[in-house]
C-alpha cells in the first residue's frame, strides 16, 4: 500500500471492542496514517473522506442507520454499505425522513443508546423535523448526520444548489442540543464524538452534525487523522445538602406522593423507585412517560386516572422525579379548562413540591415545552435515577423506629385503595364487553391473554384507548412501556414502534403495537421498512376511523357557543371510504387480517399473529374499535 | 267528542314520552358517545353513563351546567328538554354488563 493512502485497518482499531459495548463505547484513539493525493478518482488505494467518517461512526458502537437515501450523503451511505460491509452501522431503508427520526426515537428507548439517522440538510430535514421535535421533548437522543455541500465549486447543478443550505442546523436548533458543521475531517471526527458525548449526558436529546459532501467524496488528504476518545460524562447528581433536606421532608411528611415522569432511564431506575417508595410506603403516580413503576405493585396509584396529570390533591409532600408539567398538576382551571383561565392550587394549604430534574441544564426558549413555571419549595439540578440512591441513603438515615411505624400504617391505606382501584377496573372493563365496535377494554383484555406468557413488549401509548393496558396488564420490566411522543406529534406512534421493535429483536422479546389510525397514515411505508429487515412485530389496529381528539374538541367549542356538534366529523373522521389497513399492510409486505368488528373473533386473529410474529415477521391486525 | 279529546290526551302524551331511538340517534349526533363511547361505558374522556344512578332531573342539571371539565354545556338551543328525556331514556335502556366474575379474561 503507497505511503499517501490511507489505511482503513487502521482506523478500525479499536471501533470492534466499541461495537460490542451494551451502553457505552469504550475510549477509541487512533490515528490513521498518511494522506492521499489531491484530484485522484478511481484509484483504488486512495480512501474517501466518507471512510473516516465511517469509522468514527463505528467507534461510537452504533448499530443501525436510518435513512432515506439521498445524494448530499451518498458518499458515507457508499462507505457504510462498501467499506463497513453494512455491519455496525447497518443501513435501514427508510421511506420517509420522518420514518427514520422516529425509528431512532422508538429504538432509544428500548436500547438506551442512538441510533443514527442521515439526512439531507435541506428537504431530508424539514421531512425529519417534527420527529427530532418529538424526541427533543421526550429527552431522547438520536445522532443525525445532515448531508450538505458548502462548497459552491462542489455543487453539480440545480439540485445540488436547492441541496444546499450555509447552516442546515438552524432549522432545527431550537429543539437539539449540540450541533456542529465540521470543515475538516478531523474535525468531523471530533464534533461526533462530542455529539455522541453530550447526546448521552442526561437530559439526553438529540444533537446533529453535518457532513460536507466535498469532505466525503474527496480523497483524504488530512494527515495525522485519529479518532478522539469517547469520555462519557457521569450523569448530574443532586446536590447533597438539597438531596438531604428532601428526606427530612418526606419522612417527616403524613402522606408524601411520588409522581415520576421520564425518572427510570433503565430497570435499576425501575428498582430504585420502588425501594423508595416501599422504604416511605408512599403512593406513585406514573406519569407512563416512561416504565418507572411497576403497574400491579400495591403502591402504584391510580392507574385509572389520566396519567398526565395525576391526582396529587391530598399529598402534603409531592416529590415530582423528572415529571412533566408539575404547575398543571397541582393547579386547576376554573370555570372551564382554558375558558376563563383562572388558576388556583390544589394541593392542600401548606404542602410542599420538591423537584428532582435534570431538564433545567437544557432549556430553550424558542418553543415552549417547559411549561408553567413552579414554585416548588425545593428544586434540586439534577438526574433522577442517580440522584435516587443517595435520596434513599438519606431517607433510611432520617427514619425513626417512631417514623418507620407510623409510615407502615399510612402503607396499608394505599394499598387498600390500590385494590379497590384494580377491582373497579375490572368491573368498569366488563360494560359493553360484547360491543362492535369493540371496546378499548376488550381490545386490551383479548391481547393481553395471549401475551402474558411471553416476553413481551408494549412500544405504543395507552391513553388512546383509556389507559386499559396499563389498567388490566401486569407490567414490571422497564422494556415493557416505553412512553409516547413528547411533543404530541401525530405520525410518531408507527415508527417509533418499528424502531423499538427492532431493539426487541436481537432480545427475542415479542414486540407488541397497538396502533391508532389517524397516526398510521402519517407515513406507512414504514410497514414496507419492517418487512424489509424482518423486523418482528405485532400492530393491532385501534382503529376509531376519526382524528378522534379533535373531533371531541370540535364538539366541545361547537356546544359551548350553542352551535350543533352534529359538524364534528368534518375534517377529523376518517370514514366515507372507510381505509382498509389489512390491505396497506399487505401491500407492504406483511402478513394482515380485518378489519374486526366483531369481538369474538379478536382473540383467534391475535393467536395467527403471534405465529408468524414468532416466525420473524410484522404484521398488522385492523380491529375497528369504540373512540377511547 | 269526549273520544276525540281522549285521543288528543293519548297522542299529546306519545309524542312526549320518551322515545329511545330517538335518543340513541342523539347521544350519536350530539357527540356523547365521543367522551362516552358507543354504549355509554366510559372512558378516560368521560365518565361511564350506563347505568347512572342519576333521576332524569339530575342527568339534566349536569348536561346543562357540567362541572369544571373538558364536557360541555349542552344548553337548550343544543338539546332541547324533550331531547334530553329521550337521551336519558336511551341511557336508562341500555343492558347491565354481565358480572365481572362470568368473563374468563377479567380474572385477576
Amino acid at each position: 500500500m503507497p505511503n499517501n493512502s490511507v489505511d482503513r485497518r487502521n482506523f478500525l482499531r479499536g471501533a470492534g471492542a466499541a461495537a460490542g459495548m451494551a451502553m457505552v463505547p469504550q475510549a477509541v484513539s487512533q490515528e490513521a496514517s498518511g494522506t492521499a493525493k489531491p484530484g485522484s478518482e478511481a484509484n483504488a488505494a486512495v480512501k474517501p473522506g466518507s471512510d473516516f467518517m465511517v469509522d468514527v461512526i463505528r467507534s461510537l458502537g452504533i448499530e443501525y442507520c436510518a435513512a432515506n437515501p439521498g445524494s448530499s450523503f451518498r458518499g458515507i451511505h457508499e462507505s457504510i454499505v462498501n467499506y463497513a460491509g453494512n455491519k455496525k452501522p447497518e443501513l435501514l431503508t427508510c421511506l420517509h425522513e420522518e420514518s427514520s427520526a422516529a425509528m431512532a426515537h422508538g429504538y432509544a428507548k428500548i436500547e438506551g443508546k442512538p441510533m443514527m439517522i442521515m439526512v439531507h440538510g435541506t428537504v431530508g430535514l424539514q421531512h425529519a423535523s417534527m420527529a427530532i421535535y418529538n424526541a427533543f421533548c421526550d429527552r431522547v437522543p438520536l445522532l443525525i448526520i445532515a448531508g450538505n455541500i458548502l462548497d459552491v465549486n462542489y455543487r453539480r447543478g440545480n439540485a445540488e444548489w436547492v441541496h444546499s443550505v450555509q447552516d442546515c442546523a438552524a432549522m432545527v436548533r431550537d429543539y437539539t442540543k449540540w450541533d456542529d458543521n465540521p470543515v475538516s475531517l478531523g474535525h468531523f471526527a471530533e464534533s461526533t464524538v462530542r455529539a455522541y458525548q453530550i447526546a448521552m449526558t442526561p437530559p439526553y436529546e438529540p444533537v446533529l452534525v453535518v457532513a460536507d459532501g466535498k469532505l466525503q467524496e474527496e480523497p483524504i488528504e488530512e494527515k495525522n487523522l485519529r479518532i478522539p476518545k469517547l469520555s462519557m460524562n457521569a450523569p448530574p447528581q443532586g446536590d447533597a445538602e438539597g438531596v438531604r433536606e428532601a428526606a427530612r421532608l418526606l419522612v417527616a411528611a403524613g402522606n408524601p406522593v411520588i409522581v415520576a415522569g421520564r425518572a427510570a432511564r433503565s430497570q435499576r431506575g425501575m428498582e430504585l423507585i420502588v425501594e423508595l417508595a416501599e422504604l416511605l410506603q408512599a403512593r406513585v403516580q406514573d406519569q407512563r412517560l416512561r416504565m418507572n413503576f411497576p403497574t400491579a405493585h400495591p403502591l402504584y396509584g391510580n392507574p385509572g386516572v389520566l396519567p398526565m396529570s395525576p391526582n396529587v390533591t391530598d399529598a402534603d409532600v409531592l416529590l415530582a422525579l423528572e415529571a412533566q408539567d408539575v404547575w398543571a398538576m397541582t393547579h386547576k382551571m376554573t370555570p372551564l379548562n382554558r375558558f376563563g383561565m383562572e388558576a388556583q392550587s390544589t394541593m392542600k394549604p401548606g404542602a410542599k413540591v420538591i423537584i428532582i430534574s435534570a431538564v433545567e441544564l437544557n432549556h430553550k426558549s424558542n418553543y415552549q415545552d417547559f411549561g408553567r413555571y413552579v414554585e416548588a419549595d425545593l428544586a434540586i439540578t439534577g438526574d433522577a435515577e442517580v440522584t435516587l440512591p443517595a435520596l434513599i441513603e438519606e431517607v433510611k438515615r432520617a427514619l425513626t423506629a417512631d417514623r418507620r411505624r407510623t409510615i407502615q400504617e399510612r402503607g396499608r391505606k394505599v394499598v387498600e385503595a390500590n385494590l379497590e382501584s384494580r377491582r373497579r377496573h375490572r368491573e368498569q372493563a366488563a360494560v359493553a364487553w360484547d360491543a362492535s365496535p369493540i371496546s378499548t377494554a376488550r381490545l386490551a383484555a383479548e391481547i393481553w391473554a395471549q401475551v402474558n406468557n411471553e416476553d413481551w413488549s408494549l412500544v405504543s401509548w395507552d391513553r388512546m384507548m383509556s389507559a386499559w393496558p396499563t389498567r388490566l396488564w401486569n407490567f414490571s420490566k422497564y422494556y415493557q412501556f416505553i412512553g409516547t411522543h413528547g411533543g404530541s406529534g401525530i405520525g410518531y406512534g408507527l415508527p417509533a414502534a418499528v424502531g423499538a421493535a427492532l431493539a426487541n429483536k436481537k432480545h427475542g422479546r415479542l414486540t407488541v403495537n397497538i396502533q391508532t389510525d389517524g397516526d398510521l397514515c402519517y407515513a406507512p411505508g414504514v410497514l414496507w421498512t419492517a418487512a424489509h429487515h424482518q423486523i418482528p412485530m405485532l400492530n393491532i389496529m385501534h382503529n376509531n376511523r376519526a382524528y378522534h381528539e379533535e373531533r371531541m374538541y370540535i364538539t366541545l367549542l361547537g356546544a359551548k357557543y350553542d352551535r350543533s356538534p352534529e359538524t364534528s366529523d368534518i375534517g377529523t373522521a376518517l370514514k366515507g371510504p372507510n381505509i382498509d389497513y389489512a390491505s396497506i399492510a399487505k401491500g407492504f409486505g406483511l402478513y394482515s387480517e380485518g378489519p374486526i368488528e366483531n369481538p369474538g373473533d379478536l382473540g383467534p386473529a391475535i393467536r395467527r399473529g403471534i405465529e408468524r410474529v414468532k416466525k420473524g415477521e410484522p404484521v398488522l391486525i385492523d380491529v375497528v374499535t369504540q373512540p377511547r | 267528542m269526549r273520544r276525540c279529546i281522549l285521543f288528543l290526551f293519548a297522542a299529546a302524551l306519545w309524542a312526549q314520552a320518551p322515545n329511545v331511538p330517538k335518543g340513541k340517534r342523539l347521544f350519536e349526533a350530539k357527540g356523547c358517545y365521543q367522551c362516552h363511547g358507543w354504549r355509554a361505558q366510559g372512558g378516560l374522556n368521560g365518565p361511564r353513563l350506563a347505568q347512572t344512578k342519576l333521576n332524569l332531573q339530575g342527568f339534566r342539571n349536569i348536561l346543562r351546567n357540567p362541572p369544571p371539565s373538558q364536557m360541555p354545556p349542552y344548553r337548550a338551543a343544543v338539546l332541547s328538554d324533550a331531547e334530553t328525556a329521550d337521551l336519558f331514556a336511551y341511557i336508562q335502556s341500555l343492558p347491565p354488563p354481565p358480572p365481572v366474575e362470568s368473563i374468563p379474561l377479567l380474572k385477576e
